[in-house]
């Protein structure tokens, strides 16, 4: 049954209550849309960070090899 | 050690807004718990806001100057700004199903907003699909100061449109539980930006010497081989 057609004699709290429930999903799906983006863009930021100071190293290595400094 | 403390500061914040979202603020009478969306809403277009204010004033700066780093903080603020609004796009249309009974409305906010948000996609495709130049990050820079101009556009666009094309409140009153929520979710949100477009920046110059010293060792090896 609705909980708009519920008469007066059920308590005020339970006529609070009942539309909060049917919302539940609505706010589970926004904050975990919220946490999986920041996730994703800190995985993502992390990943880049580590190949590209990977890279950086290896460049470094090979310019030391060639007796030249990096300037960095 | 000031990384520490505001990796620290965040790790605290964001637990303790969540505390007060889900067990301190009190459930609003009309929308009930759907409403709780709001405290993380806010400050994601806000901080989204703020991301491209910075794209726009580091836009700016390149063109006066420029200096590679105003370039870096450009691109960086652009990316995190397009994932605020895509979390305000998100969270949005989630809160409004229940409360409006359809997910998006063609209404100016939303629009707005969808424009700024496409933008600055644009922004960011112009700066992966272009060559990494000096002309690219030039073209990038005055789309970026071209963008801003739609976000007080999107921010006012509830008093510049008439009553009957709008769906967003014109006015918010907020009980002092509210504010103070807020005011925390406020507090963590631009914690966790800045510490994001910190890390976002330094990974933007570690690329750029990359680059550096790729261009130095392919325009060094045709000697060697002489």
């Amino acid at each position: 049954m609705p909980w708009r057609t519920w008469n007066s004699a059920y308590p005020l709290n339970r006529l609070r209550k009942e539309p909060e429930v049917d919302n539940f999903p609505y706010l589970f799906a926004a904050y975990n849309a919220i946490w999986i983006v920041f996730y994703l863009f800190l995985v993502r930021l992390y990943k880049r960070e580590r190949t590209l100071r990977q890279r950086l190293e290896a460049l470094q290595q090979q310019l030391e090899e060639n007796g030249q400094h990096s300037d960095l | 050690m000031l990384s520490r403390v505001h990796s620290a500061l965040i790790l605290l914040l964001i637990p303790l807004a969540l505390c007060a979202v889900f067990m301190y603020v009190p459930t609003e009478k009309q929308m009930g718990i759907v409403q709780r969306i709001f405290y993380f809403h806010v400050p994601s277009a806000m901080s989204a806001y703020l991301a491209f204010f910075i794209v726009c004033l580091s836009s700016i700066q390149y063109l006066r100057t420029r200096a590679v780093k105003w370039d870096h903080i450009a691109v960086s603020a652009a990316e995190l700004g397009v994932a605020f609004s895509l979390i305000m796009l998100t969270t949005g249309p989630l809160w409004a199903k229940p409360i409006w009974g359809v997910y998006w409305r063609w209404e100016p906010r939303l629009t707005s907003m969808l424009i700024m948000f496409t933008t600055y996609v644009a922004y960011l495709m112009v700066r992966t699909y272009g060559n990494p130049s000096e002309q690219t990050r030039r073209f990038a820079a005055v789309l970026g100061i071209c963008g801003f101009a739609n976000v007080p556009l999107v921010h006012y666009s509830v008093r510049l449109w008439s009553p009957q094309h709008q769906l967003h409140p014109t006015e918010n009153t907020l009980i002092p539980a509210m504010e103070h929520t807020l005011y925390l979710c406020f507090v963590a949100i631009f914690l966790l930006f800045a510490y994001l477009l910190r890390r976002r920046v330094e990974l933007e110059r570690i690329a750029h010497a990359v680059a550096h010293l790729e261009q130095r060792i392919s325009s060094e090896s045709p000697t060697e081989g002489t």
